[in-house]
């Protein structure tokens, strides 16, 4: 067999060099680990968290409630329509064997067999209905002492329920939770959870018979549906509505799954217009974690961060596998250089690299590919009740399985970017190898440079010679320090970038998807929130129950007004005004004249909010906004502070019977071009006499959000917020003649936790429980919102993400910074023969990882700045204006981690290689 | 005056059936500014026990006293001192510092001592090792001859008590072993300077004033060949 001597040649080197081949080796395999968790581990978690919420709502798309045959086949001829699934209700059925007196009632329903599935029917005994005429019942109606077992026969006639009332006292019955006022003498269908009630005085239930009957064998007891409610007067029960029988039903409902990849951009309003008078519900919180939000902004932005961080795990993964090769570059020039010696060609050198790279990928890869599944599965089992947390659905997510997802495709896709990767990452060496020459590789003389160099006596006499020496290293020895350099700058850049874009993807989710209230009280500040008519005795006898309780730390009144008042247009700066014609010019697809947004926005006054602070809080604001506090509380001349910036977007201001072009979002830096010392014409409606009642104010001073974060923030929605003191409130309500049941300034009592037991929140939510009391205790920062879960979520994967890129960039870092100790361990060793001492041996290198951090500080300054401008850039693009912080913090902590680590590894092997025996080190590279 | 003194220097690598003798019960003296060469084949314990009386390397038994003081007994950072201060090495193969230049290579060790250059000693040596117009080079810039005279001036310069040649010839050319020795030998007898050279050339080992000979670890022979700083007996 024909015998390739470069190849066999750099085998036999790659065996002679088991550690260098080794580095390299676990290099190419981490970037194809990496490469696998990227492309399996997103659609592995997708895949999860599409499973946990089908399991939370069922794994339908959309459903039509009550539809005909027609839309029904219209809907079908969607292109983007995967499955239906046809149910009905039958109605209920009086159920002689419940053990429960309030529930007398069977709920029946008929499902296809997919819609079993689909609505996660989930067998506790028996087996599902096979045919028509079979049943499965909740096994509630057992846990409850229903008479009743598989096998038994229920014999049903159906009946709708309705109420009238009979109260001739009462002018009307309101049941809250059914949505239903029902009057004397007035009859009303009522949904199929309604309670039963019995026999009372205020209405009487009612049976409509369908004149629908049957016999249903049980053949199974299914555990309780998620969507039965304890308070019906039904147990669930579904028999089987068989394909054929769906086909005649006139009216049922219909569900649909999709094939998402189809999916247009505007699906919901077609859908919705299908619908027309018939109810359609989206299953949104399946939607939203199957990687379609239904909202294409979002979407998009979060390709684009993939995009974006994906090149970024590349670029690492190419520097990690550059840098082995170029660190082994002399001793591989000194092998290569002889056989060009020989005759050996450029090509043939270049393609010595090339077959290592590629021989080592090729065992690389499947070992790679195999980490990479295990990680993925491995950090699925740790992420697994964290993922379940942020969606509110902990049980849920811990008992399901993880699946992997291993598709074709993923596997093509990683093997191709690995390849490409290791392609770039071994040309650079190739090329350059390729144009030495031999004596130059045999000589190890690569660098032909005849430059002088002057002695630096004043480098020696302030640093001593450690600095000289570092210095030297480091300004003399071309490219061999720009390893380290580059791999300390990526560790930074991908912290710092990573750091900016969990910051920019908070603040689009929160903006994006409304997890951003008007205003909500900083999470440190207080714990509790008590909402209610703080002017009625029980509300100022729990407020000063609250004030005295032990485990209470402070407990304050403040109040809100939103939109509480009104000023004159031109309060509004040009900013607000600029962002809004935007607003309108998105909404009619058209520029519009300056006279045409005037006529369509004619209004010649906005409202403001009103934000009432209590003495303490107000004293630290007034610090921030460098105001004399004195001025704010003096009621005689009324003074606020005035927040200043803002936000609109095309979702907080809609207008009648249009839709925008797009979403946009507009951060607006001044919301008002009045200055300090000015007055806001301000006024407010007064209810006793029916007319607006001026109370002007004067800006004392402007607070920032950031300013003020600790206390509170403000979320979208484009009106001057107005932060006033207690006294000056008092004014206000006095001037719109607030009385116990109107307010104009809404007061609530926050209140905040010393740590201390006590029952005092225990009682407050019992009280809160009383209808009577209309209060209402809320937990700041506990609502688990769509929008938390996911900026959660996404929170979770960015860490995920550092992390692995944080080894990579650190093995890349060890690697380079081993190579860089390691590859002067004869220089080392001769300095210290020359009587360096280990302290002096440590300062010089505490030097260089100076310098290197130095360097290394101002080309991540100068990659991240850029990355982050093309981010910012890309974001505006998208998404519309938003201030995303720059990432001080991130920056710092990157930098502070980065110098620790850089210094750490090089002392680690400076030790390693002290600790070797000095002699051996002097002789060993000349031998 | 005896300035160095080594008693019953043994060396073992290894141990078990592996175990190599490398030095085995060496004892010696040297006067002050003596020339003394050490020559045997390869192998034979040369430039063991030059590093060991470098305080480069350990011995496993016996002690080396230089100027009184038994270097081994010293603390690694005292042991450093002690080098930097009262020893040169000069290797056969340079060992200069690849980013420094000529000036910077000589001055090292007095710059390691945290002393300030001595501008005019080292314009002296540079202009005795013939080095003027390259000082501003990098090793890297330099041929074997140049370099090796770098490491002569490097070793004189802090005026150390003895200077230990590990074969400075070794690597280099007729001519160039000839200037190096000439340059040796010129520093011997000039400052006094104490040489202990270890060489495989026996017409460069008869230069000395005393040759030891080893072998296997062992000084087989210890003749004077002239004496010192004088032309022979």
């Amino acid at each position: 067999m024909k015998k390739n001597i470069v190849y066999h040649v750099t085998r036999q080197y790659m065996k002679q060099n088991k550690k260098r081949t080794a580095t390299t080796f676990f290099g190419i395999a981490f970037m194809v680990l990496l490469m696998t968790c990227v492309f399996v581990g997103k659609d592995t978690g997708l895949g999860f968290l599409e499973q946990v919420a089908s399991l939370k709502e069922g794994k339908w798309h959309v459903a039509f409630y009550d539809i005909g045959r027609e839309k029904r086949k219209e809907i079908e001829e969607l292109p983007y329509v995967k499955e239906t699934a046809v149910s009905e209700y039958l109605g209920n059925t009086v159920f002689d064997q419940s053990g429960n007196a309030d529930r007398p009632y069977l709920n029946m329903k008929g499902y296809t067999r997919n819609c079993f599935d689909w609505m996660n029917i989930e067998l506790a005994s028996g087996r599902l209905p096979e045919r028509e005429g079979e049943m499965l019942l909740s096994k509630k109606a057992l846990e409850d002492g229903a008479d009743i077992a598989v096998g038994d026969v229920v014999d049903a006639e159906f009946f709708r329920r309705s109420i009238t009332g009979t109260d001739a006292e009462a002018i009307e019955t309101v049941f809250p939770f059914a949505g239903l006022v029902l009057k004397q003498g007035e009859t009303k269908e009522v949904p199929e959870d309604f309670p039963y009630y019995g026999e009372n005085a205020s209405f009487r239930e009612n049976r409509v018979y369908t004149g629908s009957k049957g016999s249903y064998r049980i053949t199974g007891i299914m555990e309780t549906p998620g969507f039965e409610q304890d308070s019906a007067a039904g147990y669930t029960a579904i028999a089987l509505l068989t394909t054929e029988r769906a086909e005649t039903l006139d009216r049922f409902n219909f569900s649909v799954k999709f094939d998402r990849k189809l999916l247009p951009e505007e699906y919901r309003i077609g859908l919705r217009e299908i619908a027309g008078n018939s109810s359609i519900e989206f299953n949104d919180y399946l939607l939203a974690f199957s990687g379609d939000s239904s909202d294409s902004t979002v979407n998009t932005i979060f390709r684009f961060l993939t995009a974006v961080f994906t090149a970024l795990i590349m670029a690492c993964s190419v520097l990690l596998i550059y840098n082995a090769f170029h660190m082994s570059f002399q001793e591989r020039s000194r092998y290569l250089g002889m056989l060009c010696s020989v005759g050996a060609t450029g090509r043939q050198k270049r393609s010595s690299i090339y077959f290592e790279a590629f021989y080592l990928l090729a065992f690389a890869l499947p070992a790679g590919m195999l980490g990479g599944v295990g990680a993925v599965w491995a950090a699925m089992q740790c992420l697994k009740p964290l993922l379940g947390e942020f969606m509110g659905l902990r049980e849920i997510a811990e008992s399901c399985p993880v699946s992997i997802r291993i598709s074709a495709y993923n596997l093509l896709l990683t093997a191709a970017v690995s390849i490409v990767t290791v392609l770039i990452a071994a040309w650079l060496p190739a090329r350059k190898i390729g144009k030495i020459g031999p004596v130059e590789c045999i000589r190890g003389n690569t660098e032909k440079r005849q430059r002088r160099y002057v002695m630096r006596p004043w480098v020696s006499k302030r640093w001593g010679a450690e600095g000289m020496l570092a210095v030297n290293s480091l300004t003399r020895r071309g490219k061999k320090g720009r390893a380290m350099v580059t791999a300390l700058a990526v560790f930074m850049v991908i912290l710092v970038v990573t750091a900016f874009g969990s910051s920019a993807v908070h603040r689009i989710m929160n903006r994006r998807l409304g997890g951003e209230e008007l205003f909500s009280v900083g999470d440190e500040s207080y714990d509790y929130t008590l909402y209610g008519n703080a002017y009625t005795p029980v509300y100022e006898k729990a407020a000063e129950e609250i004030q005295a309780d032990s485990g209470v730390e402070k407990a304050v009144l403040w109040g809100d007004g939103i939109f509480a008042g009104t000023v004159p247009r031109e309060v509004y700066g040009k900013e607000f005004w600029e962002s809004l014609k935007d607003i309108y010019e998105l909404n009619y697809r058209r520029e519009l004249t300056e006279a045409e947004f005037r006529e369509m926005y004619p209004a010649k006054e906005e409202s403001v909010n009103i934000l009432e602070v209590d003495a303490g809080t107000l004293k630290d604001l007034a610090e921030t906004a460098e105001v004399d506090v004195r001025e704010l509380t003096d009621a005689g001349a009324p003074a606020a502070l005035v927040m200043k910036e803002g936000s609109i977007s095309t979702e907080d201001h809609t207008i009648w019977e249009t839709e925008p072009e797009r979403y946009r979002h507009y951060h607006i830096e001044n919301l008002t071009d009045y200055r300090p010392g000015e007055e806001i014409p301000l006024s407010f409606y007064n209810e006793g006499k029916d007319e607006m009642a001026g109370y002007p104010v004067k800006i004392a001073g402007f607070v920032k959000p950031e300013q003020i974060r600790k206390y509170m923030t403000f979320g979208a929605g484009g009106s001057l917020w107005i932060i006033v003191s207690p006294e000056l409130a008092a004014g206000i309500r006095a001037a719109a003649d607030s009385r116990e049941d109107y307010s104009v300034i809404h007061p609530f009592l926050m209140i905040k936790m010393n740590g201390e037991p006590t029952d005092i929140i225990d009682r407050l939510e019992k009280l809160c429980d009383n209808e009577d009391t209309d209060m209402i205790l809320g937990k700041n920062g506990y609502m688990v919102t769509l929008a938390r879960s996911l900026v959660r979520i996404a929170d979770a994967l960015l860490c995920c993400f550092v992390a692995l890129s944080s080894v990579i960039c650190l093995l890349n870092l060890y690697n380079s910074v081993k190579g860089w100790i390691g590859g002067r361990a004869q220089e080392l060793a001769v300095l210290r023969s020359m009587g360096m001492t280990d302290g002096q041996m440590k300062k010089m290198v505490f030097f260089e990882c100076m310098g290197i951090f130095g360097e290394a500080l101002i080309l991540a300054a100068a990659c991240s700045g850029l990355i982050i401008w093309g981010l910012n850039e890309g974001i505006t693009v998208i998404f519309g204006r938003i201030p995303i912080p720059a990432p001080a913090a991130g920056a710092a902590a990157s930098a502070l981690l980065a110098s620790s680590v850089l210094v750490g590894i090089a002392c680690y092997s400076l030790k390693k290689e002290c600790g070797k025996d000095m002699f051996e080190q002097i002789r060993s590279e000349n031998v | 005056m005896e300035i160095l003194r080594c008693e019953n220097l043994s060396k073992l690598y290894g141990s078990g059936n592996t175990c190599v003798k490398a030095l085995d019960g060496v004892s010696f003296g040297v006067e002050a500014g003596e020339f003394v060469s050490i020559v045997g084949p390869s192998g034979s314990g040369k430039s063991t026990l030059l590093h060991i009386l470098g305080g480069v390397d350990k011995p496993t038994e016996g002690k080396v006293l230089i100027g009184g003081t038994d270097i081994h007994g010293l603390s690694e950072n005292k042991l450093a001192i002690f080098r930097r201060r009262q020893i040169g090495l000069i290797y056969q193969f340079y060992n200069l510092l690849p980013v420094l230049n000529v000036d910077e290579n000589i001055a090292l060790p007095h710059l390691l001592d945290g002393r300030e250059l001595d501008r005019e000693r080292l314009n002296l040596i540079v202009e005795q090792m013939g080095l003027t117009d390259r000082r501003n080079n990098l090793p890297g810039q330099l041929s074997g001859g140049q370099q090796q005279r770098v490491s002569i001036g490097r070793a004189l310069y802090n005026r150390p008590a003895i200077v230990l040649a590990d074969e400075p010839t070794g690597n280099l050319d007729r001519k160039n072993g000839e200037e190096i020795i000439r340059l040796l030998k010129k520093s011997n007898r000039n400052q006094k300077q104490t040489l202990l050279l270890i060489t495989h050339d026996e017409s460069i080992a008869l230069q000395a004033d005393r040759m030891i000979s080893i072998e296997d670890g062992r000084i087989t022979r210890d003749e004077r060949i002239r004496m010192t700083g004088g032309e022979g007996l």
